[in-house]
């Protein structure tokens, strides 16, 4: 968008004033309500995907319902020719992430500016909005220090799960909480998570974990303790410290109760009361240790730092194609390099440093005697529970908890899930149901080889399932077994038309377009004009399969037939002279026709006579006569077919 | 050898952002496929590049292992400059692609991937995974965080931690098969395994029917489970190969 362009007629653009990989923020004149506003506008090339859409306004739509001072207000929601946007309250000021630049603010000014931010959520938890994704660059903090909470539950929006996207789309995982990191549902402790890692930011100018990539971040989230603030900022209360460790509590049950708890606590922390409470042990420490293992291992980044100091750093960034001779030789040598480089990694949070830990061996796979064995002589106390199986042998594990890897206290408890054989269902009756009931009724059952075949059928209705592989009520073993499931296609039989009076090249047509094979016969007709369909064979209205003969009858129109014609000839005879006796002259006419060649008169005259004959002529042919007089030629009569039909 | 491969819509999204490429005989080839990401046109055009570029590169293929490496580095290289190039032209920000795919020539295989497509391979009656996806939710998995249960499910499965496309430089998963005896490899997008398990896709793949009637079956069946996302499969299937 460029400044002075226009959104809705309404929204005129002055300004970008940020930008993200999913939208941009503009800031723009309100025209009607003649304000400031600021403008999230969706990035062109998402405005297409409906699923996002949906989910955009859908979120945008629920944050308009939040009417609190410290939230930043939503005014409109709209979308103009594929133009999806937010219009906002514009705030001037800044985000809070620029306003601490990398450094920390006295605890005063830390717990003022929390405060507000506290009761932005707390008014949203009331009205059952999480907003899932608090960080200091969803706030905004304007010259008066007032704070403004942006961005409610757009990162549900964002979170859409079937478009792939690069690590930037995952946002800043500096403040998401161990469940958000696992994938679980982020509600009201999630937050609280949050804002603790806020103010852990707020009063020690670090984020709690920082890490290479946002994996490394994550991996902390969930494994690691942050350093302790009071470490990072000896000004820091031993109160305050305390609320921010039970605000960023792995567990969520060991959290604050609330926003508002988590506030209290906070802005208590520098009462006279609580100025020499002892460390806050946390709460979920002892029971966390009984299940989980959190093995204090320094943060992932030096473990990194460490190895990639080594001289045989500066493998990554080689030019592949510069360095090839070099390459050459000691290809294999990058590759045990990379291995060492991820191994190194992993190596250090795996390498035990307390002798009262013992790392969980992997059992999953053996059977619950092996398995117990192993545990047993590693420390641990072994508990088993059965489950069904499908892929794992009858009293082998299925899994178990604590993870191998883990490193708990030795004594404690590890569960097994031991598998109690294949589970079988009584194959169900899908015949009749249609081919996506069937596939779902299966796919409950956990069929999950279901082949489809297709097949007409004059009795079952068209996608419903004619038959099925397995008889209904046999026992069966669902991921064993292959089920085909017979669908039909409906009738394909061809109800036929009535072709009479269709031309030839119309039934052809007709034809091909029900795959039917035509076949042409001809027959004259009085009544029906040539080329047009005279009858068929099936007769109209038969059903018949596709591939079938369809004999169309075509009229050649009426049946030619040979044609007489009566024709005359004169003969002139020249009167004789006065007084001679006249000469009589021998006429003799033959004809050519469709009776073959016959002399039809032969005569004697004296005088002028004429003559009459007859020429039948077959269709296409000609008829001739010949008129000899005294056996010289005096006349050739041809009549064409054509002609003599013409006369009649 | 039979090389097959398809490529579908899905039946959700409005365009196809995969694209696939499959070019050679029994002696040398390459199988391809990538899965463009960025929204809108920006998601075929980063596929389109990845592939073009590999098509004009096929006929420099070498034919030595370690060569067969570099040449497969070097166009990653190059078709990452080509998408970063575009996207910037464009401001196109999110863009970017996966990629996985083979090259063979004798008894060679050499394995590419970068992001969250996959290669499989059939031997004997195993389906094994060669590529380990470049995801969010598989790092957690390798580092025991996730088990394959809560991986399918996680909200942020969808995240990739290395995409043709997404920074200046780009650094694939390069393996080495030396005579590998593979019966069948299968390249995919996540289009298909988000919807088929690996044993699923061995069942069709076992089946005793042509590389195209493979092709065509796992592609009917991801979508007959939801064709959430765009499908792409390439098949090489070594009929021939002397077995030990």
């Amino acid at each position: 968008m460029r400044s002075g362009e226009r959104i809705n007629d309404r929204y005129r653009i002055e300004q970008q004033i940020g930008s993200g990989g999913m939208a941009n923020v503009y800031r723009a004149h309100d025209e009607i309500l003649n304000r400031t506003v600021a403008i999230k506008v969706l990035r062109s090339e998402f405005s297409h995907n409906e699923q996002f859409i949906r989910r955009f306004e859908r979120e945008a739509h629920a944050a308009t319902s939040l009417n609190h001072p410290n939230i930043v207000a939503i005014y409109d929601v709209g979308d103009e020719r594929d133009i999806y946007y937010i219009v906002m309250e514009h705030v001037d000021g800044m985000t809070l992430k620029q306003y601490l630049q990398e450094d920390y603010i006295s605890v005063d000014e830390a717990l003022r500016i929390m405060g507000q931010i506290c009761d932005a959520i707390d008014h949203a938890h009331a009205n059952r909005i999480i907003h899932r994704d608090i960080k200091p660059q969803n706030m905004m903090i304007d010259q008066g220090g007032n704070v403004k909470v942006t961005d409610f539950g757009i990162a549900v929006a964002m979170s859409n799960a079937t478009l792939t996207h690069t690590m930037s789309v995952l946002g800043s995982v500096h403040y998401f909480s161990p469940e958000q990191a696992r994938g679980k549902f982020a509600d009201e402790k999630s937050d609280i998570y949050s804002l603790g890692a806020v103010l852990y930011e707020l009063v020690t100018g670090r984020v709690p974990f920082i890490g290479e990539t946002p994996v490394a971040v994550a991996l902390q989230h969930l494994q690691d303790d942050p350093i302790r603030p009071m470490d990072l900022n000896p000004n820091i209360p031993q109160a305050l410290e305390n609320c921010i460790m039970q605000a960023l509590a792995k567990s969520p049950g060991a959290r604050h109760a609330s926003v508002a708890a988590f506030k209290k606590d906070c802005m208590t922390s520098l009462s006279t009361e609580r100025a020499n409470e002892p460390r806050r042990l946390n709460a979920e420490q002892d029971a966390f240790d009984q299940t989980l293992v959190m093995t204090p291992v320094a943060p992932l980044e030096s473990n990194i730092k460490e190895v990639s100091e080594q001289p045989v750093a500066p493998v990554a960034p080689v030019d592949p194609v510069k360095e090839k001779p070099k390459r050459k030789k000691k290809w294999w040598l990058w590759l045990l390099l990379v291995f060492l480089l991820i191994g190194g990694g992993i190596g250090a949070y795996v390498i035990a440093d307390e002798m009262s830990r013992a790392v969980v061996p992997d059992v999953v796979g053996m059977t619950a005697d092996e398995a117990t064995t192993e545990l047993e002589t590693a420390g641990f106390v072994v508990e088993t529970t059965e489950r069904a199986s499908d892929n794992i042998a009858t009293g082998d594990v299925i899994s178990q908890t604590p993870k191998a890897g883990r490193k708990p206290k030795r004594g404690t408890t590890v569960t097994l899930v031991v598998s109690a054989g294949k589970e079988t269902v009584a194959m169900p009756d899908v015949e009749g149901l249609s081919q996506s009931a069937a596939e779902r009724t299966l796919k409950d059952l956990d069929f999950t080889d279901i082949e489809i075949q297709s097949e007409a059928s004059e009795t079952v209705e068209s996608g419903d399932v004619i038959s099925q592989s397995i008889a209904p009520g046999n026992e069966v073993i669902p991921s064993e077994e292959t089920v085909t499931l017979v669908v039909s296609t409906g009738s394909n039989k061809v109800e036929l038309a009535n072709l009479a009076g269709y031309t030839f090249e119309e039934a052809t047509t007709y034809a091909e377009q029900n795959s039917l094979k035509i076949v042409k016969r001809d027959e004259y007709s009085t009544s029906v004009p040539a080329n047009q369909i005279i009858r068929q064979l099936p007769t109209a209205g038969t059903a018949v399969d596709p591939g079938t003969e369809l004999t169309v009858i075509v009229s050649q129109g009426v049946e030619p037939t040979d044609v007489s014609i009566e024709r005359e000839v004169n003969v002139e005879i020249d009167p004789p002279a006065e007084g001679e006796e006249p000469v009589a002259l021998e006429v003799v006419i033959r004809t050519v026709d469709a009776r073959g060649e016959v002399e039809v008169l032969r005569d004697k005259i004296t005088e002028t006579t004429t003559y009459s004959y007859t020429l039948v002529i077959a269709p296409d042919e000609v008829g001739t006569a010949t008129i000899e007089v005294d056996g010289e030629v005096v006349r050739t009569d041809t009549v064409t077919y054509a002609q003599a039909k013409d006369s009649q | 050898m039979e090389l097959a491969y398809r490529t579908d819509r899905g039946q959700v999204r409005a365009q196809n952002e995969d694209a696939v490429l499959i070019i050679g005989d029994e002696q040398a080839g390459i199988a391809l496929v990538a899965d463009g990401m960025g929204g809108h046109e920006a998601g075929e055009v980063a596929s389109q590049l990845v592939i073009e570029q590999f098509r004009r590169a096929f006929s420099t293929l070498p034919a030595t292992p370690m060569e067969m490496e570099n040449w497969f580095r070097r166009n990653v290289e190059l078709a990452n400059e080509q998408v970063l190039e575009f996207s910037k032209q464009a401001n196109l920000l999110m863009m970017g692609t996966t990629i996985a795919g083979v090259c063979w020539h004798d008894d060679t295989i050499v394995i590419v991937h970068v992001g969250d497509s996959r290669v499989y391979a059939l031997r004997e009656d195993k389906l094994q995974q060669l590529t380990e996806d470049h995801s969010y939710v598989n790092m957690l998995k390798q580092l025991g965080e996730l088990t394959e249960e809560e991986m399918r499910v996680h909200p942020k499965r969808n995240i990739i931690t290395r995409a043709i496309g997404s920074k200046e430089h780009v650094e694939p998963d390069l393996q080495v098969f030396a005579e590998p005896e593979f019966d069948t490899i299968l390249i995919c997008t996540d289009g298909l395994t988000t919807h088929l398990t690996d044993e699923e896709i061995k069942q069709v793949l076992e089946r005793p029917v042509s590389a195209d009637v493979k092709a065509d079956q796992l592609i009917n069946q991801a979508n007959r489970l939801g064709g959430s996302d765009n499908i792409t499969v390439a098949l090489v299937q070594f009929t021939d190969r002397k077995r030990g």
